[in-house]
């Protein structure tokens, strides 16, 4: 059954976006914004949840390296994702370095589960995705072959506007928040920051 | 130590460390002027705890820093958090020491009693934590793995180290704030209702 249902999401994912092109589909148009408007750190940020929930995904670009601190650039598998809101259950993000490790844990779920974005908010990442399994009527697959037919799909209106992920693993080299005013575009909590050295 | 009374505000006025072998685990700055304290706190050694049940303000930044720590100045890694302006609701700062082989801890205390209320202004605070656990929120634009040389209190850097971890945002809440702290700055702090400082035999804890 499982195999049948990895089978199946990319099925029903091709038949959406055949329906999107017949219906005229406009094609997604690029930011105007600076990328990313500051200049991030070399080493990314591994971020990891069991369970995510993305609402209002706008935009996934592949191959968008971006430069980084030093004079370096973020890998040629960099990512852009675009969209209004995340919300990450049992998230850790950490950050290993020579002699010490960052991390900022939200051991929070559901209702109190960490949060980057709003309604009306927007959220832009650039990273390197390690995994993400997208799940949608037909189950749960892993997104990355399917990442060249999403453009269209999101073009297309025919994404739900929640889509709920399993085991997202992504190296986060830089993401900027803007909420709504009066809201918060980052949430955590339960958070906790710590600092150890190794 | 001269007692001063303020209206109906009973303030103790520290000028420098309270006793020769608890200046050796403790730098402690106070001063008063214009009915504004600065605050400066360096843990040498032992530990330190910071508890608050809130703080808001704006110009929010973390950056990772090397702190020198010890008498040997070590550099340690730490989380450096910086607020512009801000209110906090309630202050406590315990720092337990060894002295002379029994245990003491230097209590700093301020704020009422009341959570609706965030009392106490504190303009240009800043914070090096290596452990520190609250409700987390920032507002306005957040940005995420900025080069910490870059993070910004204000207009003023934050000291972060360059090629590391930093984060900014333009506002900032925090509640149920309980941190473990090495040094802490806070150059304007005002209005702090039933201020105290105080050395207390054994391990104390903050409420």
């Amino acid at each position: 059954m499982r195999v049948r249902c990895r089978r199946l999401v990319p099925l029903v994912l091709v038949g959406m976006l055949a329906v999107g092109t017949a219906a005229g589909a406009a094609p997604w148009v690029p930011s105007a914004d600076p990328v990313p408007g500051f200049l991030p750190e070399a080493t990314p940020v591994r971020v990891r949840a069991p369970d995510v929930r993305i609402s209002d995904l706008a935009a996934i670009v592949e191959d968008q390296p971006i430069a980084l601190a030093g004079g370096k650039r973020s890998p040629g598998g960099t990512v852009m994702l675009r969209f209004a809101r995340i919300e990450l259950d049992q998230v850790t993000l950490d950050q290993n370095r020579a002699g010490f490790t960052l991390a900022i844990t939200d051991g929070g779920s559901g209702s109190k589960a960490a949060s980057i974005g709003g309604t009306g908010g927007t959220v832009e990442l650039w990273g390197v995705l390690r995994s993400l399994r997208i799940c949608l009527s037909a189950g749960c697959t892993d997104v990355r072959p399917l990442v060249p037919l999403l453009p269209s799909l999101i073009a297309s209106g025919r994404l739900p506007k929640v889509i709920r992920g399993e085991d997202l693993d992504i190296d986060i080299y830089a993401l900027r928040a803007k909420a709504p005013a009066g809201d918060f575009g980052l949430r955590l909590p339960g958070g906790r920051v710590t600092v150890t050295g190794r | 130590m001269r007692e001063e009374v303020v209206g109906v505000t009973r303030w103790r006025v520290v000028a420098a460390v309270l006793a020769p072998a608890l200046a050796a685990a403790t730098i402690l700055g106070l001063a008063m002027a214009k009915g504004a304290l600065a605050l400066s706190f360096v843990a040498q050694s032992g530990s330190v705890d910071l508890v608050t049940a809130g703080v808001t303000g704006d110009q929010f930044g973390v950056a990772v820093v090397s702190a020198p720590v010890g008498a040997d100045r070590r550099k340690v890694p730490a989380a450096r958090i910086g607020v512009g302006s801000g209110r906090i609701d309630g202050l406590c700062i315990a720092h337990r020491v060894d002295l002379l082989g029994r245990p003491f801890t230097l209590l700093i205390t301020g704020g009422d009693a009341d959570r609706a209320t965030h009392e106490i202004a504190v303009d240009r605070l800043v914070l090096d934590v290596t452990d520190v656990r609250a409700d987390i929120a920032a507002g306005g634009e957040v940005q995420v793995n900025k080069n910490a040389a870059d993070v910004l209190r204000g207009a003023v850097e934050l000291g972060g180290t360059r090629d590391s971890f930093g984060l900014q945002a333009q506002t900032v809440r925090l509640r149920d704030v309980r941190a473990t702290v090495r040094d802490i700055v806070i150059p304007d702090l005002r209005d702090v209702p039933n201020f105290r400082v105080e050395i207390l035999a054994g391990t104390r804890s903050c409420p």
